[in-house]
C-alpha cells in the first residue's frame, strides 16, 4: 500500500511539474490537490472509510476549484465577497478541518488502536518506563 | 498621534514583557537537563501544545507581512494562510504518531535526530542539520531585526536600543528556561494573539462599512483584487497553497512540538484544534488588508508609503488604543514566539547536532553549552540585524521553502514508506538548498525568475520529492531489511 501511494506521489509531483512548465494553471491546482490527498492516504495508511472520505475531499477540492473558475465573472456577493472568493474563503480555507475531525473520529479504531499501542510499548519503549496507555 | 507616544499601547507592551519575564523564572527553576532544555521534558498536554504549535509557526509576518501583502495583492495573499488547515492536519496524520512514538524508543531531541535513527549514517544527519542551522539564520534574523523595528516604534527608543529590550527579554526566558518557558510563553502568547485577532476582525468591518461593502469597493477598483486569485493570478496562488500546505510538515518549530508531548494519545484532536486557533488568527491577516485598500480607495485614507504599513496605520487610525495596545502585544508575541523556537532549534543544531554528525558526541554539560550557544546565537543574529540587513533579508525570503523542501520529503515521506534511503535524504535536501538559495539570488539579480509567478519554494519542493523518491528507488535494495527494529515497529504501528 505505501509504495503504491508514494509510486503515485512521484507521478503526481511529476505531472505538477509539467503541467506548470505548460501553465495548464487548473489542472496545476487539481494535481496540487491529488497531492495533498495522497498526503493524507500515505499517512492514514487505508481502511474504505478513510478512502471514501480522502475521495470526498479531493472532489470537493475539484469541485470548488471548479466553482471558482465557472463563477470567475460574477459579481454577486455571497455571504460578503464575491461568489468565487466565497468558494475560497467558507470552502477551500475550513474543509481541511474535516480532515483533523477524521483523525479524531478514528483516532482509537485506526491510527493507534489501544492494542498496538500496547504492544508496541511493551516491546520497544525502552526510553520511558513501560507504562500503560492512558485511556480513552 | 506617534505610536511612542500612546500610554495605552506603551502600558500593553511593557506589561506583556513583564508576563514573558515571570514565565522565564518560572520555568528556569524546571529546567535542569539538556532534554527540559530541548523538548520540555516532554511533558506538554494537548491544549498547550495545541496553542503553542500555532503561535510559533504564527509569526510577526503573520501580523504585519500579511495584512501588507492582502493590501498589496488582495486574495492572492490569502492563499498562504488559507492552506494551514490542510497542513495541520497532514502534519498530524503523516507526523504526529511516528515522531511521538520514535522518542519512546530512543532519546530523540531533534530533527536530525530523527533523521539519524531513521536512515542510520552521519551524511543525513549532517545534511539535515546544515539544512537547519541555514534556515535558522535567516529565521531569527528576520524575527530579531522585526523585535527591534516594533519596540523603536513603541518606546521611542533607537534600533540598538530596542534591539537590547527585547533581545534581553528573550534571552533571559529562552537562555533560562529553554523551550518549557519558550511554549509557556507561546501559550500566553497565542491567547494575546487570538484576542486580538477577534477584536481587529471587528474594527476592521467597522472601518470598511462591513464586509459586503468592502468587497463591493474592491471590486469597482479591479475585479481581479477581490476575485479568488487576487492580483498576483491562479499559478502564483495555487503555488502558494501547494507549499503552505505540504510544508507545514518541514517547519521544525512546528514538527518538533510532537517530541514534547506527555502521552501519544494527545494527538487525538491536536490537528482539528490548531487549525481552528490558526484560522481566528488569520482573521487578523485577511481583515486589516483589505479594509485598508477599501479605505485608501474611497478616500478616508491617504495610499500608504509601503504595504508593511498597512497594520500599523489601520491600528492607530481604526482602533481604540486599548485594543491597538493587545495588538502591538500580539505582534511582538508572534515575533518572539517564532525567535524562541529558532533559539532552540539552532542551539540544539550547534551543541548536539553538528558535534553528533562529525562522529563526536554531544558535549558532557550539554545543558550548560545549549545556554551558552542560545546567547551566542543571539548575539550573531543581533549584529545580522544591525550591520548585514541585506543578508537577513535573502535569507529571510526563502526560510519557509528551504525548510519545507529539506525536511518534507525525508521526514514526512521518509517516516511513512520503508524503502525510503539516506541517500535518498542526502540528494534531496542537497538538491532543495542548492535549487532555493541559486533561484532565489538569480531572481533577486534579475538573472532568471521562475514564469506564471511560482512560488521558489514550491518548485525547489517538488523537485526535492522527485529527487528523495527516484534516489531511493535507486538505491532501496535491502532498505527495508536494514531497518532498525524499533524503527521499523514505528513505521508499521
Amino acid at each position: 500500500m505505501q509504495d503504491r501511494i508514494v509510486t503515485a506521489i512521484f507521478a503526481v509531483t511529476v505531472a505538477s511539474l509539467l503541467l506548470y512548465f505548460l501553465n495548464a494553471w487548473l489542472a496545476f491546482g487539481l494535481a496540487a490537490c491529488a497531492l495533498l490527498t495522497l498526503g493524507l492516504g500515505l499517512g492514514f495508511g487505508g481502511g474504505r472509510r478513510i478512502t471514501r472520505a480522502l475521495l470526498a475531499l479531493f472532489a470537493g477540492y475539484s469541485v470548488l476549484l471548479g466553482g471558482m473558475v465557472w463563477l470567475a465573472e460574477t459579481p454577486a456577493l455571497v455571504l460578503g465577497f464575491p461568489a468565487p472568493t466565497a468558494l475560497l474563503v467558507y470552502g477551500i480555507w475550513p474543509m481541511p478541518l474535516l480532515m483533523g475531525l477524521l483523525y479524531a473520529l478514528v483516532f482509537h479504531s485506526s491510527v493507534l488502536p489501544e492494542e498496538k499501542l500496547k504492544k508496541f510499548l511493551a516491546e520497544h519503549g525502552s526510553r520511558r518506563s513501560r507504562r500503560e496507555p492512558e485511556s480513552r | 498621534m506617534p505610536i511612542s507616544q500612546s500610554p495605552e499601547i506603551l502600558i500593553c507592551v511593557v506589561a506583556y514583557l513583564a508576563c514573558c519575564f515571570g514565565i522565564g523564572v518560572w520555568a528556569l527553576r524546571r529546567t535542569r537537563s539538556a532534554a527540559d532544555f530541548f523538548v520540555a521534558g516532554t511533558s506538554l498536554g494537548p491544549v498547550v501544545m495545541t496553542i503553542a504549535t500555532m503561535a510559533s509557526i504564527m509569526s510577526g509576518f503573520g501580523f504585519v507581512g500579511g495584512p501588507g501583502l492582502v493590501y498589496e495583492s488582495g486574495t492572492s495573499s490569502l492563499w498562504i494562510t488559507f492552506p494551514a488547515t490542510i497542513g495541520f492536519a497532514l502534519s498530524w496524520v503523516l507526523l504526529g504518531k511516528r515522531l511521538r512514538l520514535l522518542a519512546e524508543t530512543r532519546e530523540i531531541l531533534t530533527l536530525p535526530d530523527v533523521v539519524a535513527a531513521r536512515y542510520g549514517g552521519r551524511a543525513p544527519r549532517l545534511a539535515m542539520a546544515a539544512a537547519l542551522v541555514l534556515g535558522v539564520i535567516g529565521y531569527l534574523g528576520t524575527q530579531v531585526l522585526a523585535v527591534g523595528v516594533v519596540l523603536v516604534a513603541v518606546l521611542g527608543v533607537s534600533l540598538p536600543a530596542a534591539l537590547l529590550i527585547g533581545l534581553g527579554v528573550l534571552a533571559f526566558y529562552t537562555v533560562g528556561g529553554g523551550i518549557l518557558a519558550g511554549v509557556y510563553n507561546d501559550v500566553f502568547q497565542g491567547v494575546v494573539m487570538m484576542i486580538a485577532s477577534v477584536a481587529v476582525l471587528f474594527y476592521a468591518l467597522v472601518a470598511g462599512g462591513g464586509m459586503e461593502q468592502i468587497s463591493r469597493t474592491l471590486w469597482t477598483m479591479d475585479p481581479k483584487f477581490i476575485g479568488p486569485w487576487g492580483a498576483r493570478g491562479p499559478m502564483a496562488a495555487l503555488s502558494w497553497y501547494l507549499i503552505f500546505g505540504l510544508g507545514w510538515m518541514g517547519q521544525p518549530h512546528g514538527i518538533t512540538k510532537f517530541l514534547m508531548l506527555r502521552e501519544v494519545g494527545g494527538l487525538r484532536w491536536g490537528a482539528l484544534l490548531t487549525g481552528s486557533v490558526y484560522m481566528v488568527c488569520s482573521l487578523l491577516w485577511m481583515s486589516i488588508g483589505l479594509a485598508m485598500r477599501s479605505v485608501v480607495q474611497t478616500g478616508g485614507q491617504p495610499p500608504l508609503a509601503a504595504p508593511d504599513l498597512a497594520a500599523p496605520v489601520f491600528l492607530m487610525n481604526y482602533t481604540p488604543p486599548l485594543v491597538a495596545g493587545v495588538v502591538f502585544a500580539g505582534l511582538l508575541a508572534a515575533i518572539m514566539s517564532t525567535a524562541n523556537s529558532f533559539l532552540n532549534i539552532g542551539a540544539a543544531a550547534l551543541v548536539r547536532d553538528l558535534p553528533l554528525a562529525w562522529g563526536g558526541k554531544a558535549p558532557r554539560h550539554e545543558l550548560g553549552w545549549s545556554r551558552v550557544a542560545t546567547v551566542v546565537l543571539l548575539a550573531v543574529s543581533a549584529l545580522f540585524a544591525l550591520y548585514m540587513e541585506n543578508l537577513v533579508a535573502l535569507l529571510g525570503a526563502f526560510g519557509w521553502g528551504t525548510f519545507a523542501a529539506a525536511i518534507v520529503p525525508p521526514v514526512a515521506i521518509g517516516m511513512n514508506w520503508k524503502r525510503a534511503t539516506g541517500a535518498g535524504c542526502v540528494a534531496s535536501i542537497l538538491a532543495s538548498l542548492v535549487l532555493n538559495f541559486s533561484l532565489e539570488l538569480a531572481s533577486r539579480h534579475g538573472v532568471y525568475t521562475l514564469p506564471y509567478g511560482m512560488n521558489v519554494g514550491c518548485f525547489s519542493l517538488l523537485v526535492s520529492l522527485i529527487v528523495f523518491i527516484g534516489v531511493s528507488w535507486l538505491t532501496g535494495r535491502g532498505a527495508e531489511d536494514r531497518l532498525a527494529p524499533e524503527v521499523r515497529a514505528v513505521l508499521e504501528v
